[in-house]
């Protein structure tokens, strides 16, 4: 057994809450308490709550796609067992160790601080009308506004535009070791953002991508 | 690109990890679209957003949605202090008629994004 990470720590929040979007990938919803801070941002909001059942933290996706850390089943105090996660074994011969019993979330590490930016590869064409003629660029109608909104086209003719979001590395990577995991026992991590259509609900269920760059990391400077 | 308006000072963009004086520090990868690796999705679906719609508004929603796990590749180099960033995009085409969708960042009357972590506390010997 390794070491037991106790939630709600660091940067003022406690999170232990469902994914609804597992419930149309087949998975039950899982349980938890809210009852979220803002954190480091000073921002507060309280999430939608929920109460009672059982999780499975590891859904697959509806696409077809598969996630990473399947077979998780989470209990309402956020306690997990028989995950599908496995650690070591390898060519030594040694038998790979499963994970029994998880937690999660066990606390935000990382709201606030972000530093997110758009993307648009040039490769991929531009997503704004005007783009490149040398003046202002024209994305009123795409709704860029004049606020943080980043408009996630993906057209196979107006080219991709991505979000790209640094956290604090450094707090990050603090959070952790102020809460005595171990690296080895972390299984994966979730990403939380604001979703936004002028719509009332979706019209049709999208899948966002994510992805992760390793950059080079400077002291002094975000990952 | 935020906001319509480019990249700048201290700013990231598809090929500039970020811009000091003037000058693009590149990605290691080249482009950070096409160069970053798939660690996981983010499901946007009917149900998720009316249990997690922020505001309720009319003809709109704000949805503070979590992601499926995420790769425990990534996890692990936020916990080794490697920094990595992450890329949002839509992983299928949608075109430009069929209506804006995005996320917000960085706007005070939305709580800004967060990372949360699946900690394994018990193994099988």
């Amino acid at each position: 057994m390794r070491r037991l990470m106790l939630g709600c720590l660091v940067f003022g929040g406690c999170l232990v809450k469902d994914n609804p979007a597992w419930e149309d990938s087949g998975a039950e919803a899982s349980a938890g308490s809210t009852g979220v801070s803002g954190g480091a941002s000073g921002t507060s909001v309280t999430l939608p709550s929920t109460s009672g059942g059982e999780d499975s933290g590891g859904a697959t996706a509806s696409q077809g796609e598969s996630t990473t850390a399947a077979g998780t089943t989470t209990t309402a105090g956020g306690e997990a067992t028989g995950t599908g996660a496995t650690d070591g074994g390898g060519s030594t011969g040694q038998l790979a160790m499963q994970c029994t019993k998880s937690e999660r979330p066990g606390g935000q590490a990382g709201r606030g601080g972000v530093r997110g930016r758009g993307v648009v590869p040039s490769s991929m064409g531009s997503p704004c009308a005007g783009w490149g003629a040398g003046t202002a660029p024209d994305c009123g109608a795409l709704n860029f506004g004049a606020t943080g909104f980043f408009r996630l086209v993906n057209d196979t003719e107006k080219g991709k535009n991505a979000a790209l979001l640094r956290f604090n590395g450094e707090k990050v990577a603090a959070f952790v070791q102020d809460a005595g995991v171990d690296a080895a026992d972390l299984l994966a991590a979730r990403l939380e953002l604001v979703v936004y259509e002028p719509l009332t609900e979706p019209a049709q269920d999208s899948t966002l991508e994510i992805g992760m760059l390793l950059g080079m990391t400077r002291p002094g400077t975000w990952g | 690109m935020k906001d319509g308006q480019l990249a700048t000072e201290q700013e990231s963009n598809a090929l500039c990890r970020t811009i000091e004086g003037g000058q693009c520090v590149a990605w290691s990868q080249g482009d950070a679209v096409s160069g970053s690796s798939s660690v996981g999705i983010m499901l946007v679906t009917k149900a998720a957003v009316a249990m997690t719609d922020l505001d309720g508004k009319e003809g709109q929603y704000h949805a503070q949605l979590v992601s499926e796990p995420l790769a425990k590749e990534l996890a692990q180099a936020f916990a080794e202090g490697l920094g990595p960033s992450l890329v949002v995009s839509l992983s299928t085409t949608r075109g430009l008629a069929e209506g804006v969708i995005g996320i917000k960042l960085e706007e005070s009357e939305y709580p800004d994004a967060a990372l949360y972590f699946e900690v394994c506390t018990e193994w099988s010997s």
